[in-house]
């Protein structure tokens, strides 16, 4: 009597439960896939400008027979070429600076805004949001503006008597790391924030009834309380600067080498698909990364709160 | 049991004893240790504490009662250093306390939903305040473990508070306060979170832990049987201000207002005028135009003249039920029972009564069976003796 409902009820949370799984497979598994095969294969004058790896002709069986002659070439040619290892690492180190500033910067901000009265905090989240209300790039070539060596950051510090003539910021790593703090901040600020917001003032109050300053306080209850929003404003952060595109090549110049900037090169301006793709997968291998240590943490947290 | 506290115990004596001689309230030699003089807090125009005066003594076990939004809290929260009283000042062994932040004050709180560190052990929510102290490592770990044992959480010192039943943390809050061996121990709804039959149960350990640590304890209770099984004195608050202050017995007694009359337990008030004053004794003439006779002049030194408009107070255990017409006299009344509640112990009655008001009485059921039970509808006659009654003023 009820089997044609439970069926139709399991039959919608199947679809409930599977569509975020077809998204997955659709727009994220399958063009890597594409992107693997690309990178296995042989760069070639031609349109697309490579020789496919593998082919649909060839089937299953023409794969597997394939497997074992396959051309790592182009791995080994991101490791015989110092620039792209060099792009690697100074997208590390740039992307890990980054998020160091932003949770320096982001922590405290975010933190006023937790204890600011709750009838404005709302529009204190509105405002942090409010920049992607307009465009990115916009935003980022605004920086160009401010920075350049007759910008009004320069023209500011000139008036005030603070510098004689005008500093070199554009084009520099520093430049980098204002764009990027600047473009990231609220992706920092809301872990942030939600982490904050919810923690018991009361704790507060307790750890001071037990006889630690407000300073301690802070230190021993609100900090280690917060840790699971600064971990994951960090991922928010560093995932995406890691392989950050437009702020490096707005405001790094030429001098600034990240690997955002080396794979479009890549493909654009060498047309070295294959190669290209042997960055992204190798990207996409340093960030998996830290995703699973960080899921492994989360998970061993949920496992002691229960 | 082990010695947390770190009162003098010299004079320890055992716990019957120091309860039954224990008023320091009554010897007009004896020192307040706490004393609040005219403290108020106002917040923007709104009064949640109103000019209170009050004197706490040392090693008593002093509740606020009040309905929530008296101001109980806040006057508590004054004492622990979280709120600035907006005037007044107050005391503790003599010294102002104005100007000392919460954690350098020799008092410690227990908070009403615990506030537990969620992150930290059993064992590192006890440890906390005394790592404030700057104690040796090896005492901290032997004050953990006598309090832990104290409060029967051997055992536990490793688990989180979310592995804690309701019980097993406010075990935790209160050991994580008394571990500091306060001068006073703050109460906040200490038993608001716990059903029934732990609440009645925990209330005993309460006052036994107090007379045993020789501490001051203040508790702030909405809940007035707890206030009346622990307490040696009550304040009842009322909208920012005491409304009598006094034992258990006092309060319940010898109520100063109708408010505090009908927030303390079950009470029937009649309204009327007073005939006439013959000394200890009042007549007072009913709205309803009863008679009644009271023994006892009103409280609080409002004196009640002749012509003034007072209230009778009874309380229902204080009125006799009569099934047969008894001979006429002041404080009898006649009605017909309108509602039953049997509690097992007890069984009350509201009788409604001629101007149609009804007045509640119970009656202790000593006996398994009774000949001629009454009944719904039954006539039935209320008498109370002139002394069971209180005239209020106010």
């Amino acid at each position: 009597m009820s089997g044609g409902a439970g069926a139709g009820r399991s039959g919608g949370r199947l679809l409930v439960a599977g569509l975020p799984f077809a998204w997955l497979l659709v727009f994220f598994l399958a063009p890597f896939a594409i992107v693997l095969r690309m990178s296995l294969s042989e760069r070639a004058t031609s349109r697309p400008p490579y020789r496919p790896a593998f082919s649909w002709e060839e089937g299953p069986a023409g794969w597997w027979e394939k497997l074992g002659q396959l051309g790592f070439d182009n791995f080994a040619g991101l490791l015989d070429e110092p620039l792209y290892l060099d792009a690697f690492v100074t997208s590390i180190r740039i992307a890990a600076t980054a998020t160091v500033l932003l949770v320096l910067i982001g922590y405290p901000v975010a933190y006023a805004m937790a204890r600011a009265p709750a009838r404005i905090r709302p529009v204190l989240v509105m405002l942090a949001v409010l920049p992607f209300w307009t465009s990115f790039l916009i935003r980022v070539y605004a920086w160009v503006g401010i920075l350049k060596p007759e910008g009004l950051l320069n023209a500011a510090l000139m008036a005030l008597g603070i510098v004689d003539e005008p500093l070199q910021i554009l084009d520099t790593e520093i430049a980098v790391q204002i764009g990027l703090v600047y473009s990231y901040l609220p992706f920092m600020l809301l872990p942030l924030y939600a982490a904050l917001e919810r923690q018991d003032a009361t704790l507060i109050e307790a750890a001071q009834d037990l006889g630690a300053p407000p300073w301690k306080a802070f230190w021993l209850v609100t900090v280690p309380l917060s840790l699971p929003g600064v971990l994951a404003g960090c991922f928010l952060v560093f995932i995406p600067a890691l392989g950050e595109f437009v702020v490096p090549d707005l405001l790094g110049g030429s001098e600034t080498l990240m690997i955002g900037r080396t794979l479009w090169t890549e493909f654009f301006n060498n047309r070295d698909w294959p190669l290209a793709s042997a960055v992204a997968v190798v990207l996409l291998v340093i960030i998996v990364g830290p995703v699973l240590a960080y899921r492994h943490l989360e998970m061993r947290r949920l496992e002691a709160a229960r | 049991m082990a010695e947390p506290g770190g009162a003098p115990r010299g004079a320890h004596q055992p716990v019957g004893s120091v309860r039954r001689s224990f008023a320091p309230w009554t010897d007009p030699a004896a020192q307040a240790f706490i004393r609040f003089e005219d403290v108020s807090r106002r917040f923007g125009s709104v009064a949640a504490v109103d000019g209170v005066d009050l004197a706490i003594y040392e090693r008593e076990f002093f509740c606020l009662l009040g309905p929530s939004g008296c101001g109980k809290t806040t006057l508590m929260r004054m004492l622990a250093g979280f709120e600035t009283p907006s005037a007044g000042r107050i005391l503790l062994g003599g010294q102002d306390l104005a100007g000392l932040p919460p954690y350098r004050r020799p008092v410690n709180m227990m908070f009403q939903s615990y506030a537990l560190f969620p992150h930290m052990s059993v064992a590192g929510n006890i440890a906390f305040g005394l790592k404030q102290e700057g104690l040796p490592r090896s005492e901290i770990e032997d004050r953990v473990a006598a309090i832990l044992k104290l409060v029967q959480l051997e055992g536990f010192g490793a688990r989180r508070p979310d592995q804690l039943s309701g019980g097993q943390k406010q075990r935790v809050a209160l050991a994580r306060a008394l571990v500091k061996r306060p001068k006073v121990l703050l109460l906040d709804e200490p038993l608001g979170a716990l059903d029934k039959k732990l609440r009645e149960e925990t209330q005993f350990e309460l006052m036994d832990l107090q007379v045993e640590l020789g501490m001051t304890f203040l508790v702030v209770t909405h809940d007035q049987d707890e206030a009346m099984t622990m307490a040696d004195r009550i304040a009842v608050m009322e909208r920012g201000r005491l409304a009598q202050v006094g034992t258990p017995a006092e309060i319940y007694e010898s109520p100063a207002t109708r408010s505090v009359a009908a927030f303390v337990g079950d009470i029937t008030l009649f309204e009327g005028t007073v005939e006439r004053r013959d000394g200890e004794v009042v007549s007072v003439a009913g709205a309803a135009g009863q008679a009644f006779r009271v023994v006892g002049a009103p409280r609080d030194g409002a004196v009640a003249a002749a012509g003034d408009a007072v209230a009778v107070a009874v309380r229902p255990e204080k009125m006799e039920l009569l099934a047969d017409r008894p001979e006429a006299g002041p404080n009898v009344l006649e009605g017909e029972i309108w509602d039953i509640g049997y509690l097992g112990d007890w069984t009350t009655y509201r009788v409604k009564i001629a101007d149609g008001s009804i007045v509640k009485v119970a009656r202790a059921n000593a006996a398994r069976h009774v000949a001629r039970p009454l009944t719904w509808e039954d006539r039935v006659w209320i008498r109370f003796a002139p002394d069971a009654a209180v005239v209020l003023a106010r």
